[in-house]
Formats: C-alpha cells, structure tokens, sequence
C-alpha cells in the first residue's frame, strides 16, 4: 500500500501562459477577471519574473479593484457574479484602470468567469475603450502554457495592429523568449550582444519585455528570429501572414549550451546573409576559458558518466540534453518535456537518443531513475535536491518564487553555458 | 444579411420547418447557413442527404483550440445550404446551455462573420430559455424570432416561455416575425393557436398540416421542398421564406414580445379567450438549474472574497500524511495549489536542510478544460480515482473547484460509486466549490470537517496527552519553530496524541478522543472556526485559551494542566523557571527599549494581548493601538483585551488610514500585521502571534530592539524614491 503518488509535476497551464504573457509588455495592464484567489499567486510570480521599471507608490493603487496591488487589478468575481454575470464590474474598472495606470488594459478570464459568459469585448466597446483596452475571450484552462502564452502575444499584437512602412534591413524581432525563462532578461541581453556581433539589431521582443508603444515598429523588422518555437510560432505565423515578414528557425532548439548558441547564431547569419564570426568568436571566449577552468581542476573527469534530469520545454531540452551528453560526457536518466512541445525538437531528441544508444538508460520515474543533477523549473529542482531524489538541482525557469538572483545568471548565449557550468561543477 | 432564429418545444418539428424554410431561401438565390442548436444534432440531416456531421462540440472536445478549422465543422448540403450542427453532451451531464455558449464563441473565433452568407438560420430548442440556450436571442445573433408550435398546451407553453426569454434580451427592439403553426392533427388545434396568437398580439406566418409527405422525405433524406415542391405543404413553406424576406426588406414588422402569465396560459388551456394585454405580463426571468444548484451561504456578501475555499480546503487535506488530495478543476487551480504550498515547503526544508514528505506531492489535477464544460467532468474524475487507486492510493480527499461548481458536476455520486466499487478504501468530498463556499479559511475550516469525519467517537480520553488544534505553518522566518508546542508541554511532561491538521496519519486522526484536553494552537477566528466543528461533531470541549504566548497565558495554562492533570507541584516549578527566564530577559532589554514609543496597527489577530503585555513589561511607551473592524460575518468575534480599560483602542481602523496616523503620532516603532506601512521612515516590523511560551516573546523582543538599532529606511530605498511620482512626501528628495 502507498498513499503518496509518484512524483509528478502539475505544470503551470493556459490561464496562466495568458496572464504572464500580457505581463511580458510593458505598459499594460492584466486585468483578472475572475476570483481573488486566483490573483495572488499570479501577481507574486509576476513581480518576481518581471518587476516593473519604476517603483511603485502604494497608496496610488489603493483604489478598488487593485486593492494596495498594481499588479493585475482582479474583479473579484463571487457566487453573485457567478449566477447573475459581472458585467457591471467590468463596466466600472474600466476607467479605474485609465485613471490609476493608464496603461493597455488587457483582459484575461479566469477558469469559472470563462464559463459565464460575459462579454468582456462588448463592454468594452460600448464604452468606448476599444483603443485602449482588450479582452481575451477564449478559454485557455488546461491548455499548455507555451501555447497559450503565444496566443496571447499574437492577439495584442493584431489589436495594435502594426503598420509596415519600409524595411528595416538587418533588424530583427527577437520571437519566442518567455519571462518564465530564468533571468530572461540577461538572456536577452546576451542574445541581443550576440547579434549586435553579427551586425543585427534586435527591433523588439514581442513577449519578452516589448513595450506596447515598440509594437507598431515591429512590421518594419527584415526578420524574426525564433528562440523557443512553443512561445512563438503563432506569433511568427501572424507577421508571415499579414507583413511577409520571414522567421528564423534553428533545428538545434534553443541557444542554450555552446553548441546550440552556434547553431543559432549561425542560421541567422547564413539566412540573413551575414557574418557570424563576431558572435563565434565571443562564444569561442568564453569556450576557451571554461576549458581553462576546467582543465585546471583537478578532478575534472568528474562529469564523465554523472546522471541527469532534465524537465523542460522541449526547445530547450534538445539542445540542453545534447551538450551535457557531448560536452559534459554526462548521461540522460530522466527527460520530461513541458505540454505543448515542439514536434521538431522532440524528433531530433528522439534521433539523438536512438543514435546514441541512451534508449536503455532512460526511466519514466524520476525518483527511480537516481539522477545526480535535476535541470528543471527553481521549485522543481530545489525540491527534488531537499528530498534527497537528486544532488544538486539547476533551475532554468520558473516557477522559482523562494529565490532570488543579483548576479546576471541567464540559461541562453555562451553566458548560458557559462551559468549551467558554474551549478554543475560547484555541485559535484 | 438577416439571422433569424426558430424556436420550439422539443420533438414539435422545428428542424424540419427550418431544413425548409433553408431550402426555400436558397431556392429564390440566397446564400444561407442553417445551424442547429439542439444537443440531438439532427437539424441538418435532411439538408445533408441524412448524413451525420461532427459537431462543433465534439470537434472542439478532440482538438485543441490551435488547430481548430472551420471547414472542419462547416458542411455544404442541397442546394449550397452552409450546414452547422452545435451538439451537446449526454442527457443530464454537463451543460447544454454552455455548450451553445462554446459553439458560438468558437464559430466566430474561427471566422464565420466572413463567410458570404445572406442568411443564417439558427434551430433551437427551446423547452429552457436560460443560460447558452438564450444565446441566440441576444441581439447581436437574431434579427427576427420565429415561434414553431402545436395545438398542445405544453407547445403553447413553451412558446410563451420563449417570449419571457425574448423580452429579456430584447432591450426595446421589436424581434418577434411570428408563429409558425404546425399542426399534429389533434382536435380545435387552430382554434388553440389562433387564440394564444391573438393574445400574444402575433401572426400566424404559416399553417403547416400534418402529412406524410414529411416522412415521406426524411425516409430519402431531403426536405420536403426538395422531394415534394409542388404539393399545398410546400406552398405554406414557403410563405415563412417569403416572411423572412419580408422582415429582411423591412424590421418595422417585426413585433415586440408580449408573454402570458400562468394564470393567462391556463385559460388559453382551458379553451377562453385572452383580451392582448398592450405591455406583456413581466417574465420571471430566466432560471439555471446549474445556478441554483447551490448557494453558497447565509454569509453577508458586501465583503470582498479575497482569496479562495478550495485553496483552504486543499491545504487543510493535505496535511494528513497518508492520503491525496484531488482537485477536482483546472489544472490552473491545482498549479497555484501545489506550487504555493511548495513554496513554503522549499522555505521551511532549507532551514531543516531536508524535506520529508512534501505536502504538494499529495496534490492531484483532474485537469478539467473548457471541454468538460460541456459535457462535464465526472468521467475524468473517476478516471483520475482509478489511475491513484492503481498507483496504491488508499485515501483520497477530492476539493470542488468554482468550474465544477458552475458546471454542477455531481462529485458525490462519482464519489460514492468508486466507494461501492472499492470498500476498503477511504473517499471524502470537500464542496468548497473554488470560492462559492466563501474564503480560504472557509475552506481550512470545511477540510477540518471532512478530516474530522475520520475519528472514532468511541475511544475515550486517557492519559496525561494533549490535542493540538489547527496548527498552520506558511513563511517562517528565523529558526523553524514548528516544534515550540511540543517543547512547551514536554516542559510539563505532558505528551502530544494529535496534532489535528499538521502533518497527522490518519491512525492519529481516528485515536483523537485519546487526548484529554484540546488546545487551539493560533487564536484567531479560524482555528475558533475548526474548534467549533469539532465540539459539534465528536462532542469534545476545546479550552476557551490556546496555547499560551506570553508569562501571563503560561502562568494559566499551568494552572489549568496541574489542576486537570493532578501536577500543580510540577507545573508550579516549570513556571518558576519560565518566569525567571523571562523577567532576566526583559530586565537586559530594557536598556534598549525602555521608553521607546510604539504604534500597533492589527488587522488580523483575534488578540494582541501576549504583545501589549511584552510591549508593557519593556516599559515602552504605547501611542497607539488601531484594530481593523471585526469580520462580522464570521461566528467568532475578537476577543475583549484584558487592557481595554486601560488602554485607548482605535477601533474600525482600515489599511487606508494607517499612513496618516503614523505620520500624526511619529512612533519609534510600528508594528504591524499588514504589512503596508513600511513607507514610512520609521522603524518598521511585522508580527504574527509570536509562538508559544516565553522563550518566542523574548526572541520577538530582542529582534525589536535589533531593528530598531538600524537603519529606519534602507539605503536601496533612497534609489527609488525619485521615481515614486506622486507620492508627495518624496518630493524633493
């Protein structure tokens, strides 16, 4: 008998992917509508993924509906508003939000105000705040988060409504980079370096800390490069569609670990006719110096046969799997990608894993499988480390909501690698 | 293009009038899209050679919402008729309603406004006009309303009950086109519809008879129109095409809704006449049975429902070690749950340096979707029962979310159908129905009820042992100090039988009735709250006092354990100690905090006596005491202070005010339970019930005088402030 299940991880899902996508823009305004209880955790995983540029003056937003919070004003939605609809709450936080923040509203409902029924988008019109605020009516409860957070992007970018006037030749938006990646904002940094080295501007980061005002210049890009197809293919298909605005796609997943960051830099580079040498030889740098450390250490075949675990999205555990294997001479023991793969990604994993006989060494229980090393979210990995399930655990995304990072620690770029190798060889 | 919407009692052949009213119109060259609105899903079968379609609702079921097209539920039948058919879930699970709700909104998601229609006809049932069914009354979806009935009074009825529903939605706008009679060939039917026309101020657009030729047609297949288009049925069809076209031209003829009251319909029943009453009766407005399926309390609902009962009853389940949990919901609800509940797990196991037996790992997700709306969720929950019970789960709590509330899936019958199937094992449902039941601590205090449910009410008291009553740990921060109660009464060489909801097997929870006295171990109205269930349910008596924080509760507590456990000697010496301990303390703090001002700001604490007393004790000068007002819709009231008559109580103080009074009184030190001072350049510190005994009130003292040796206002503070517009007291600096 055994009254505890295995370990199993309840992803986060669709209403979430929503909320932290509109979160991703600056200058908006998430707007629950919905119960308060569904709003406190989603404003403390906001603020630790995202905090806002300016600090925030309390007594501003101690305005009904924000309640001491600036983060996602909620309507609050109870038993009454359940049988009788909320319409009404709609119609009156609509200009507390134009008067508190006066940023883009965007409206995203929680999983029982989706059963109701309002009609967010008909109040908002009759009201006339067409322009400046958005209801996102579709029910995305226990859809996957990469996907839903992707939606989500794409319909506030078709409510801008950008407008192409010339191409801007060798800019880029940079597509695909949820807040959810672990420092996503340093990885963005380190990306954008890396293509400024190949003679690329990053236009914007639809869904990466693009502000609404950034939209509209974001059609005049020559290209979008994609870093983790499952937050972006949608949004890429929309600038395809309405601005012909071609996407960069690696095989190689994303530009996490050396090897996948080539790939990547190198794609681009050879679709946009550019030269990458810049970014190799910044990557080459810092290969060079964790070879120094490396090799200076004095056990350093330590890596060689260590066990590992990787639950991620499955743009990220390609490339992820694939270099600790070949650079670390590490071995996958447990791989779980996130709902919502990308079925390219999880192919090539599948054609590493047969061709590198690893088939056999894989387990589907995380627990038995007796990894060293758990490269999952911050909970998961702190957790699975604490109960003794694995050594060491490395986060790479959220939720990660018990830890807090002052040193620039991102998981992409040649300074991806350089972090992944910092938990790996002070945890051995 | 015109929309127009025929409604009827079920079975009285609407959808063959609408596969022919279609038929008419795209005969004369419109470009029409019929689509059905009944869960029995045949409304296009004759416009399709009776073939099946996939429904929109099953469609949706299969396929996630990015890959949903159009084409995929959108048929072409005779003569170029664009085809739909909504579905519905199985009689008597889920909601239909809801279902007409997610076939609209995904029709028009995947761009069916951009089709090249003329017109859409939409055939609905009409036996409930409440929630989804109403859907096509609204406005923005039917132009004009036809009426399909018989000479039966129950058709009558229906018909009528679709006018209230009408007049409910229309806001002013005349949408009724008429009757349409088709007849079953019972006695005096004309005269019964002409009578009910009369009242209701409308026409009778076409007469249809009763004939064979319909079934002639739905053996081939095709409308009747189609196989028939020369016959005196196919003529009367056609004037409700030749009706559509009319209101199409002009909506001046388009008439409002009148409808009967019960006391009118039933002498229409009777055979009367009914004189058309110019304004209508007023409709009783539509009723849900899902809506009225539970209210949620006699609780006051002014106040604001911040947080969640299922979130309560989730945390309170998942303390007993030996079971799971399930939630029955979105997976949405089940991440927050378990990712927030790991979250104070990670902080409490790195300062123990382990973790055993996390909480959240007992936490499972039926994963509902916007699906089971629809069709409801009961098979995913008894799926998920069967897959645990497969893994060796034996005990099983299952937490009703707000979509399993709204939907009203029947948890208990599943529940209590996997109970029959499997004896041996354990099943409780938890109805916090997300925050239907009320707030999180509504919710603890139902899972304390549930868990409850487990004792043997047989087993007496023996011993010298103790309950713990509604223990709860979220952020600690310091030292861990789970332990403190057990260290306090080992001081007594008193033993703990069970700690009731903190970390307990379920052979403690049933051996409850072993321990001889019962201590809350928090004093606040929710720990008053799961006292109460249990004096109620097993008819024990729960001390009036919780465990002692503070000298002056620890001296009580002595006194009350030495009389009941025959140790007065003992329990006078532990207390030499303590207060010894104590006074030596205070006496060293003195030196740093006697003299200070302080402000006390609570806004959740049933009492803060154990803190004026510390306050007192250190000599520090108390300027203010500000209690937010008490919660009146909980059972429990704040306790009277044993100060109050000498000490002035700011009562009915709000967050909102705190600010203000700071700045009024300038104390060296504010202590609060909110949290929402700290903008102010004072000293500052947050407080909680300090823990039990005097060991935590003396920690609690020293960390006060260590804050108040620092700094009032970090300096990262000060690199902020030039970007905090508007708030005036920064100005200039």
């Amino acid at each position: 008998m055994n009254d505890m299940p295995g370990i199993k991880k309840i992803h986060m899902d669709g209403f979430t992917g929503a909320l932290m996508a509109v979160e991703s823009f600056d200058g908006t305004v998430t707007v629950l509508h919905g119960p308060g209880g569904c709003r406190n955790y989603h404003t403390f995983l906001s603020s630790q993924c995202y905090a806002r540029k300016s600090p925030e003056n309390f007594r501003k937003y101690s305005q009904k509906y924000f309640y001491w919070n600036s983060r996602m004003p909620c309507t609050y939605m109870d038993e009454n508003d359940y049988i009788n609809g909320a319409d009404s709450k709609i119609e009156e936080i609509l200009p507390i939000i134009k008067e508190v923040d006066g940023g883009a509203a965007v409206f995203i409902q929680s999983p029982g105000a989706s059963l109701i029924g309002d009609n967010i988008s008909d109040v908002i019109e009759r009201l006339g705040y067409s322009g400046t605020a958005l209801a996102i009516e579709e029910s995305l409860i226990s859809q996957p988060f990469s996907s839903s957070y992707d939606h989500t992007v794409r319909s506030i970018i078709e409510w801008k409504r950008p407008k192409r006037s010339d191409t801007v030749k060798g800019t880029v938006n940079l597509l695909g980079l949820p807040i959810t990646t672990r420092a996503w904002e340093d990885s963005l940094e380190e990306l954008r370096h890396m293509l400024a080295l190949c003679g690329i501007e990053v236009m914007t980061s639809p869904g990466a800390g693009c502000p609404v005002s950034g939209i509209d210049s974001s059609a005049d890009a020559e290209y979008n490069v994609m870093v983790c197809p499952e937050y972006g293919s949608g949004t890429a298909d929309y600038y395809e569609s309405e601005f012909g605005i071609p996407c960069i796609i690696s095989d190689a997943g994303a530009p996490v670990g050396f090897d996948a960051s080539e790939e990547w830099i190198k794609n681009i580079c050879s679709v946009m006719g550019k030269d990458p040498s810049g970014a190799l030889g910044y990557i080459d740098r810092h290969r060079f110096r964790a070879f120094k450390t490396i090799d200076k250490l004095v056990y350093n075949q330590r890596t060689r046969g260590v066990r590992f675990a990787v639950m991620a999205d499955s743009s990220v555990l390609l490339p992820l799997t694939k270099w600790l294997y070949s650079y670390l001479s590490m071995v996958p023991v447990f791989l779980e990608a996130e709902p919502g793969e990308d079925t390219g990604c999880m192919r090539s994993l599948g054609e590493f894993i047969g061709c590198s006989g690893l088939g056999n060494s894989l387990g589907t229980d995380l627990a038995k499988a007796v990894p060293y090393f758990v490269f999952a979210d911050g909970h998961m990995s702190e957790t699975m480390r604490l109960m003794g399930v694995c050594k060491a655990g490395v986060d790479i995304s959220a939720p990660d909501l018990s830890h807090f990072s002052f040193i620039p620690k991102p998981v992409m770029g040649a300074l991806g690698a350089m972090y992944i190798l910092d938990e790996v060889f002070n945890s051995l | 293009m015109i929309q127009i919407a025929v409604y009827g009692k079920g079975g009285i052949g609407k959808s063959t009038v609408s596969a022919n009213i279609s038929y008419a119109l795209a005969d004369i060259g419109k470009k029409v899209m019929q689509i059905g609105c009944d869960p029995k899903h045949d409304s296009t079968r004759a416009l399709l050679n009776g073939r099946e379609q996939t429904t929109v609702l099953n469609y949706i079921k299969d396929t996630p919402p990015f890959d949903r097209r159009l084409e995929k539920v959108v048929l072409d039948g005779l003569n170029g008729i664009k085809c739909v058919e909504a579905g519905g879930p199985e009689p008597g699970i889920g909601c239909a309603g809801r279902g007409i709700l997610s076939t609209f909104d995904t029709l028009r998601r995947l761009g069916v406004d951009d089709m090249d229609i003329n017109v859409k006809v939409y055939d609905v049932l009409g036996d409930v006009v409440c929630g989804g069914f109403a859907v096509p009354l609204r406005n923005e979806y039917a132009d004009g309303v036809y009426l399909v009935t018989s000479g039966e009074f129950m058709s009558l009825y229906a018909a009528n009950n679709i006018l209230k529903g009408i007049r409910n939605f229309d806001k002013g706008i005349p949408r009724v086109a008429g009757i349409i009679l088709n007849c079953r060939g019972m006695d005096n039917e004309q005269s019964a519809v002409e009578r009910f026309a009369e009242a209701v101020s409308l026409p009778i657009v076409a007469r249809v008879p009763r004939s064979s030729l319909f079934a002639e047609a739905e053996k081939k297949g095709v409308p009747l129109l189609h196989m028939f288009p020369d016959s005196d049925e196919a003529a009367e069809l056609r004037k409700i095409a030749e009706s559509v076209v009319s209101i199409s031209n002009d909506p001046s003829l388009l008439l409002e809704s009148k409808p009967l009251n019960d006391e009118q319909m039933g002498r229409i029943a009777a055979g009367e006449y009914v004189l058309p009453n110019p304004e209508g009766t007023v409709p009783d407005g539509p009723v849900c049975r899902t809506c009225i399926r539970k209210t949620g309390s006699e609780k006051k609902r002014e106040k604001l429902v911040a947080s969640c009962a299922a979130a309560g009853a989730v945390y309170g389940c998942t303390t007993v070690t030996d079971s799971v949990t399930i939630i029955h919901g979105p997976r949405s609800c089940a991440h927050i749950m378990s990712s927030s509940r790991n979250l104070s797990e990670i902080r409490r196991g790195r300062k123990r340096k382990f973790m055993d037996d996390p909480q959240f790992m007992r936490i499972e997700s039926t994963d509902m979707d916007d699906t089971v709306s629809v069709f409801g969720g009961a098979g995913l929950l008894e799926q998920k029962i069967r897959d645990l019970i497969l893994e060796g789960c034996t005990r099983f709590f299952i937490v009703t979310t707000c979509v399993s509330g709204i939907i009203g899936d029947n948890v208990i019958d599943v529940v209590t159908a996997m109970s029959n199937q499997h004896p041996g094992l354990y099943f409780r449902v938890v109805e916090a129905d997300g925050n239907i039941l009320g707030d999180w601590e509504d919710g603890y205090v139902e899972a304390a009820d549930a868990v409850a449910d487990m004792i043997d009410r047989d087993v007496t008291a023996s011993g010298r042992s103790v309950n713990l009553i509604a223990e709860r740990y979220f952020f600690r921060i310091n030292e861990d100090k789970d332990d403190d109660a057990v260290a306090l009464l080992n001081r007594f060489g008193i033993g703990v039988n069970c700690r009731f909801m903190y970390e307990t097997g379920m052979d403690s929870i049933v051996n409850f009735k072993h321990g001889t006295l019962n201590y809350m171990v928090n004093d606040d109205a929710m720990a008053r709250g799961v006292a109460k269930v249990l004096e109620k349910k097993i008819n024990i008596r729960v001390e009036e006092d919780p465990l002692p924080c503070g000298l002056y509760e620890l001296k009580r507590f002595a006194e009350r354990v030495g009389e009941v456990f025959n140790m007065r000697e003992e329990a006078a010496e532990v207390i030499r100690k303590e207060e010894a301990e104590y006074w030596e303390a205070i006496h060293g703090l003195r030196k740093r905090l006697e003299g200070k001002k302080v402000s006390i700001e609570s806004f959740y604490f049933h009492s803060i006596d154990w803190l004026i007393e510390l306050i007192l004790d250190l000599k520090m000068e108390i300027s203010f005491i500000g209690l937010a007002p008490e919660r009146e819709w909980k059972t429990e009231r704040r306790k009277r202070s044993r100060f109050e008559d000498t000490i002035a109580f700011t009562k009915d103080y709000w967050p909102d005010d705190a600010s203000d009074d700071t700045e009024r009184i300038i104390p060296d030190i504010i202590l609060g339970d909110s949290g929402r001072t700290g903008i102010a350049d004072v000293h500052h510190m947050s407080f909680v019930r300090a823990g039990v005994g005097v060991k935590c009130v003396i920690r609690f003292a020293t960390e006060m005088a260590d804050v108040m040796s620092a700094p009032p206002v970090e300096g990262w503070r000060l690199d902020g402030r030039g970007e905090m517009m508007g708030d005036e007291r920064y100005a200039g600096n």
